[in-house]
This record gives C-alpha cells, sequence and structure tokens, in this order.
C-alpha cells in the first residue's frame, strides 16, 4: 500500500524519521512515496529487473536444450523443459565437487568467524606492544592483490607435503585480513563500561569474550561468516592451483574441467544454476546483514 | 549461548577431522611418492613418478565422447606402464580457463609437470623455451621422426635452434559458408566452390560479402552480414590477411619481426576495411568476442567466418541447422591462398634425473607415435604425423581440410604467444575504433615482439 503525501497517512499511525509510515506493535512498514520519488520507483525497478533478467534467463535456458541458448532472439518462452543439461553435470564428479565446495566454504566461514573475531576483540581492547604495527600490517595484506601472494603460498604448502588435501585449501583462507579488520572496528563501538563490569562479576578473559563480546557482535560476525562462505565458494585460482586430483577438486574448477573446446552452453547454464543456488539461498536469508554488511567499518565519529 | 559454543566447536572439529582424513586415495601423484618409497623399502622396482597435465579435449578412453575428460589420457598411461612398469604416471586435468595460469605457477614454483599438452598459439614453446625451463627434444627425435613430420609442423615444434615440442595433432581452419544465406541471394556463383583448392582473392570476397549483407526483415540497416570482424577472445583470425596478403608476424627463422611490414599492414587494413569501410560485417567489432560471432553465425546472421571444421557438428544442432561449406581464406592480389595452421602437443620440462627425462621422453613418444595419434580424429583435427595416414578419406570436408593444410603457416600461429592475448585485443580494438591506424597499432605490436624475441 502506497502514500503519496503525509496527509494521507491514517491519524492512528505514526511517522517515523524516514517519513514512513507504521502502526505500532504490528511492524508493518508502509512506504510513503512522495511525487518526486516515484521517480526513482520507477527507475530503480527498471534497474532491479535488468539485473535480475540475466539470472532469469540462465535459469531459464539451463532447463532447455543447449541449441535454445544461443537463440536471437533470446527465447523466452515457457515449454519445451528438459532435465538434459543437469543429467549431462550429475554424469561428472558433481557431487564430490559439491562436498568438496560445501567443505571449504564453511570450514572457511568458522574459521573467519571464530579465529578473527579473536584477533578483532585483540585489535579493539587489548594493548600489546606493537599492535599498531601489526594492525596495519594485517590492513596493508588486504591491499595486496591474491595473484602477487600466489607463487609463494603455493610453494609453503607444497613444502608442507600437503598439496592436494583439504588442508591446502583450507590453510590459506581460515584468516582473513578483511574479517580482522571488520571485526576490530565494531568491537571498538562495544562500551568499555560492559566489559569492566563483566570483569567486576568476576568473568575470566575467555568468559568476557564468549559471553559478551561475541553475543553483541552477532551482526559482524554474520556479516563475516557470509562474505567468508561467498568468498571460499566463488574461489577458483587458489582451488585450481592446491588441488590436483578430479576428487579433490571444488565445484568451480572441477565444472570448468568439464568444458571442451566447444563450448556446450547447456551444461554451462546448468552448472551456473547449480553453483549460484546455495548462494541465493543465503542471500535470501540473511539479506539483512548484507546491508549491515555495506555500513560495518565505515568512518565512525 | 553455551549450546551455540557447542554446535560451533563439534562443526569446527568435524570439518577438521575431514581435512585429516583428505588425503584422498585416488591422488596417483601422492601416492607416487608413497609407493617409491614402500617400493624401496621391499627391494621392488623403484617406480618413478611421472605428471602429465592435459587440457579437457575429448572425453573417453577412445574420445568418443562417452566417459570422462582425463579417460583417455589414464589409458594411455595404463598402456605405457605395460610396457615400463617403472613408470607411475598421474594425470591431471587443467581447464582451458585457468591452465595456462597453473602451469605458470607451477614454473614460477620450480614444480612444473613433467608433460603438458599445449598448443602453438599459448606460445608455451617459446614462452618456456626462452626461460629455459624446457627440455630440448633434439637427442631423442630420428630422422624418421623428421621425414614424418609436415613443414608447417617442424616451424611450430623449435624454440631457436633446439626443438622442443613431441607434436601431436594439428588443427586447420578455413572460412564457413552459410550455403542457405548464399542461395537465398542467388550468390553461390561468387563462391570459389568450383576450384580444387577453393581459393579466392580479396575482392572476390569482398563482393561475396556485399552480396550477403541485407536486411531480411525490409529495413534500412541490415540484419544479416556478409562476415564479421571481432575484438575480444583471442582475435588472432583478425590477423589472418596479413598472412594471406603475403606477410608474417615474423621472419621463418624466428628472430626478428615482420608485422610492420607493408603486405601484413595491407592485408590487416582489408580486414578492418570489410567492417568499418564496406560495412559487410557488423558494427561494434571492437566489442564482439569470438563467441558472439559464432553465435551470430549460427543464428544465420553471418554468411562467412573463419573457423576450424569442428564447426560442421555445432551448426547441425543450431537452432535452425542450415547447410555449410569451407573454403580457403581469401589471398592478396598475386599471393596462394595460406590457412592458419595450430599445432598441438607435448613439452617436457626440465628434468634432475637422466634415468627419468628418458622415461617421460619416452612416454610423450609414445603418446605422440603414430598409432596412438589416431584419437586425434575424434576432435576433427589432424595427427601431426603422416605416417598415421589419412584418418577422413571417407570424409570430402576432412579430406578438403587436409588439403588445406599443405598451405599451413605454423610460424604465423606461433608468433601470437610472443604477445599477451589482452595486447593482440587491444590493438585490434583501437584500430576498429578508430584510435588507432593500422600503422600505429602494428608499431605497438612491433616493439612488444621484439622485446620478447631478443
Amino acid at each position: 500500500m502506497l502514500f503519496s503525501s503525509s496527509e494521507q497517512c491514517p491519524k492512528i499511525w505514526n511517522i517515523d524519521g524516514d517519513n514512513r509510515c507504521y502502526r505500532e506493535g504490528e511492524g508493518l512498514v508502509i512506504l510513503r512515496i512522495k511525487g518526486y520519488q516515484w521517480v526513482s520507483f520507477i527507475v530503480l525497478s527498471i534497474a532491479a529487473l535488468a539485473l535480475l533478467f540475466p539470472f532469469y534467463w540462465m535459469v531459464l535456458q539451463s532447463f532447455k536444450p543447449p541449441t535454445s541458448a544461443i537463440q536471437t532472439p533470446p527465447d523466452l518462452s515457457w515449454g519445451g523443459f528438459t532435465l538434459d543439461n543437469f543429467k549431462k553435470l550429475m554424469a561428472g564428479n558433481i557431487w564430490v565437487w559439491t562436498s568438496n565446495s560445501l567443505i571449504v566454504a564453511i570450514s572457511g566461514m568458522l574459521g573467519n568467524v571464530i579465529l578473527c573475531s579473536m584477533a578483532g576483540y585483540a585489535f579493539a581492547k587489548k594493548e600489546f606492544p606493537g599492535k599498531r604495527i601489526l594492525f596495519w600490517a594485517i590492513v596493508s595484506i588486504m591491499m595486496t592483490s591474491t595473484q602477487i601472494i600466489m607463487v609463494p603460498l603455493f610453494m609453503q604448502i607444497r613444502d608442507m607435503g600437503v598439496l592436494n588435501t583439504y588442508w591446502a585449501l583450507l590453510l590459506p583462507i581460515l584468516v582473513s585480513p578483511l574479517a580482522v579488520f571488520l571485526t576490530k572496528q565494531f568491537m571498538q563501538t562495544i562500551p568499555e563500561d560492559l566489559l569492566e563490569a563483566a570483569r567486576m562479576d568476576g568473568c575470566s578473559e575467555w568468559r568476557t569474550y564468549w559471553n559478551i563480546i561475541v553475543p553483541v557482535s552477532m551482526p559482524v560476525l554474520a556479516i563475516v561468516g557470509i562474505f567468508g562462505f561467498i568468498t571460499q565458494w566463488n574461489d577458483f585460482l587458489w582451488p585450481l592451483l592446491a588441488t590436483e586430483s578430479q576428487n579433490m577438486r571444488t565445484l568451480q574448477v572441477g565444472l570448468a574441467s568439464m568444458q571442451l573446446q566447444n563450448v556446450d552452453y547447456g551444461l554451462v547454464l546448468a552448472g551456473a544454476t547449480w553453483t549460484m543456488a546455495p548462494i541465493v539461498i543465503l542471500f535470501v536469508a540473511f539479506q539483512r546483514f548484507f546491508v549491515k554488511g555495506i555500513t560495518i567499518g565505515a568512518v565512525k565519529g | 549461548m553455551r549450546k551455540l559454543s557447542i554446535i560451533l566447536a563439534t562443526v569446527f572439529i568435524f570439518g577438521m577431522l575431514m581435512s585429516a582424513c583428505g588425503k584422498n586415495g585416488n591422488d596417483t601423484g601422492s601416492a607416487t611418492s608413497q609407493s617409491s618409497e614402500s617400493a624401496k623399502e621391499t627391494g621392488k622396482v623403484s617406480e618413478i613418478p611421472i605428471k602429465l597435465w592435459i587440457y579437457p579435449m575429448m572425453n573417453g578412453i577412445n574420445g568418443d565422447g562417452t566417459g570422462n575428460p582425463d579417460d583417455w589420457a589414464k589409458e594411455y598411461a595404463r598402456k605405457f606402464k605395460e610396457q615400463y612398469p617403472q613408470a607411475n604416471i598421474s594425470v591431471e586435468l587443467l581447464d582451458w580457463a585457468g591452465g595456462t595460469e597453473k602451469i605458470d605457477v607451477g614454473v614460477a614454483a620450480g614444480s612444473p609437470p613433467d608433460l603438458v599438452y599445449t598448443i602453438n598459439n599459448f606460445g608455451g614453446v617459446t614462452k618456456y623455451g626462452k626461460m629455459g625451463v624446457l627440455e630440448p627434444i633434439d637427442e631423442f627425435l630420428t630422422q624418421a621422426d623428421w621425414d614424418d613430420y609436415s613443414d608447417a609442423v617442424e616451424g611450430a615444434i623449435k624454440y631457436k635452434d633446439q626443438t622442443y615440442m613431441w607434436p601431436w595433432l594439428k588443427m586447420v581452419s578455413a572460412v564457413a559458408v552459410n550455403m542457405d544465406l548464399f542461395k537465398e541471394r542467388n550468390a553461390t556463383d561468387l563462391l570459389p566452390t568450383s576450384k580444387e583448392l577453393r581459393d579466392w582473392s580479396f575482392d572476390e570476397f569482398l563482393k561475396a560479402a556485399q552480396a550477403t549483407t541485407f536486411s531480411r526483415s525490409g529495413g534500412n540497416k541490415p540484419d544479416v552480414y556478409g562476415t564479421v570482424v571481432w575484438g575480444k577472445d583471442a582475435p588472432f583470425y583478425m590477423y589472418l590477411n596479413g598472412l594471406t596478403n603475403g606477410g608474417n608476424i615474423v621472419n621463418p627463422a624466428f628472430d626478428q619481426t615482420a608485422i610492420t611490414d607493408k603486405a601484413f599492414a595491407d592485408g590487416l587494413q582489408f580486414t578492418i576495411d570489410l567492417a568499418n569501410k564496406h560495412k559487410v560485417a557488423p558494427p561494434g567489432g571492437a566489442g564482439i568476442s569470438a563467441m558472439n560471432a559464432k553465435e551470430m553465425f549460427l543464428n544465420q546472421q553471418i554468411a562467412m567466418m573463419p573457423d576450424a571444421p569442428f564447426l560442421l557438428e555445432e551448426v547441425k544442432k543450431a537452432p535452425k541447422p542450415f547447410e555449410i561449406a569451407f573454403v580457403a581464406p581469401p589471398h592478396g592480389e598475386g599471393q596462394e591462398t595460406a590457412a592458419w595452421n595450430n599445432v598441438g602437443g607435448f613439452i617436457v620440462f626440465k628434468q634432475k634425473e637422466e634415468e627419468k627425462k628418458k622415461l617421460v621422453m619416452e612416454f610423450a613418444r609414445f603418446i605422440t607415435n603414430a598409432e596412438n595419434s589416431k584419437i586425434v580424429k575424434q576432435i576433427g583435427t589432424f595427427p601431426a604425423r603422416n605416417s598415421s595416414g589419412n584418418l577422413y578419406s571417407d570424409d570430402p570436408v576432412m579430406t578438403y581440410f587436409d588439403a588445406l593444410s599443405n598451405y599451413g603457416n605454423s610460424v604465423f600461429s606461433r608468433a601470437f604467444g610472443l604477445v599477451s592475448v589482452g595486447d593482440w585485443e587491444k590493438e585490434i580494438q583501437a584500430i576498429l575504433t578508430g584510435g588507432k591506424t593500422v600503422g600505429e597499432s602494428l608499431d605497438t605490436l612491433d616493439k612488444l615482439i621484439m622485446e620478447k624475441l631478443q
């Protein structure tokens, strides 16, 4: 339900700071759009449709014969669906690759959440020698291109003798400088009084961290976890370098190796749809955290 | 909170346990060293691990499409082991998108594969040959081998005066023609199909392209074009007219550039004119990729485009299949035709142990011998060895490509590996958008190529 002017907002309802109508206790928020806002509403809607269209096309074509994907104008009709592309996809090691990707993405996510939040806590609330230098060193790693560190990282992992194992895939991703930075920035905003109160109540350092800091930091930990999952799920170069056998490949690398010289569009689109599905589910489930993630770490007063 | 911490700890420990168990049983590479050690302990024949890296080219043991992309290589490894029990070969499947990067990292880290497939225009022979990380294979090649390779193949396997590639296959490209469009325009007589080699001049090609550039919908602007000029996704074909006009990118000795020669520049100018002056190619060529071009051809929006014989199979699966023919690339006045030969084969990286080197070379010879090379028929290419015989005697299309391959020039395709794909793209895009003249772009490429040759 949309309102074109504030007069139309029923008197028994409230108007919030953003000019929105809402009814106390019902949690229902109704947008009240002014005249000029219609323009942005329409423009943004068109932009959203334009962004969604390729995804719609991809999913649609993944259920159609490969020839349909290259048709001009694009074949957007409903009907003529087939599961052939997915059958072809399932003929490969898709389940092994998917489970490898899940292991890597979930482990990376947990590693980021647990280890980086500890580091972030130390940087935010503890004093120790070399703290500033260490923090800026971590920040500077964020600005280093991944490709630059690939060769030394590869050599390190090779010399450890763990190439082509889960260790090779996991060790470099368990800690992320960005996650340390984000958690540190967030935890800095937690009032000192809260920690002091905990200590006065006899909380140990671990208990303070686990029972006070972690619950309060849930929003940033959710962001770190989600970003960690997505980054590892989509990663291509490192899993390609670190694995040798088909059974250790992740989904992204495995799907690429299914492509012969002649592109099979049906297979490509079915693979893309399969790969995208977990990310879409994750986004739908945690979209409010995604929005928060954009502002966390921003300059604070 | 306690519940959450228990869940998190359990998942994390489970993940770590999975990781610990992650040493894959099928990992033949790592199994190699273990088996080698155990062999030493038991006093059996010590196994020699060999790493072979390949790209996905064909599925199945015989390449017939039923199976996995590494099956055929694993089958060769198995057969080779029957003859050489000490060989413990692991096959790793690269992918076309990141394979070269993986090789580069392996080389930079000092642990490249022993044997890897590469193809001419990837520039592996030149790049790694210059770096000194390849084993020369001259001492392993006999006179009988040299006699078995055509001139076009011989030109592809060397860097300077040493040979580095065990040639396996050659790909030949021609101009694919949509015969239905030519029939629709009553223009089939403009094609050189009656000639034995189906060769034709730039002028004849232009006339054919003009005849098939039209508006099917009856509008002012054409919606079907005679040909296509593209600037993205390795637009190597776009430089082909430089070759067919009598030029080349480098000299036959492969030590000087020739790209700024008038013959090459004029040939490239003809390509650009097709789009910018004669308007017989879709506008916006700088933004068109090879993939887009093929899609337009398969959608019958393009009458002629350069491509390899496997396009035939794709046309059969097109939205509306059509009759296709292949003719020679057009050539400049007074020139004979020239085809683009791309030679694929195996390069051997530096070996520390003499015994292993010999075994790796023997394996390379085994894969590329006359009999085993016949498998390349499955991907519409020709074996590099003449002694493999004519695999396509019952196939008129491939017989034609075989004839055309005699006019191939592998120096041309090998030269593409000297400069990054991005630079070839950037320069053709600059010309197509009017940002640079042909001369200016070729000058830039000339400098880049010289840097690599020095």
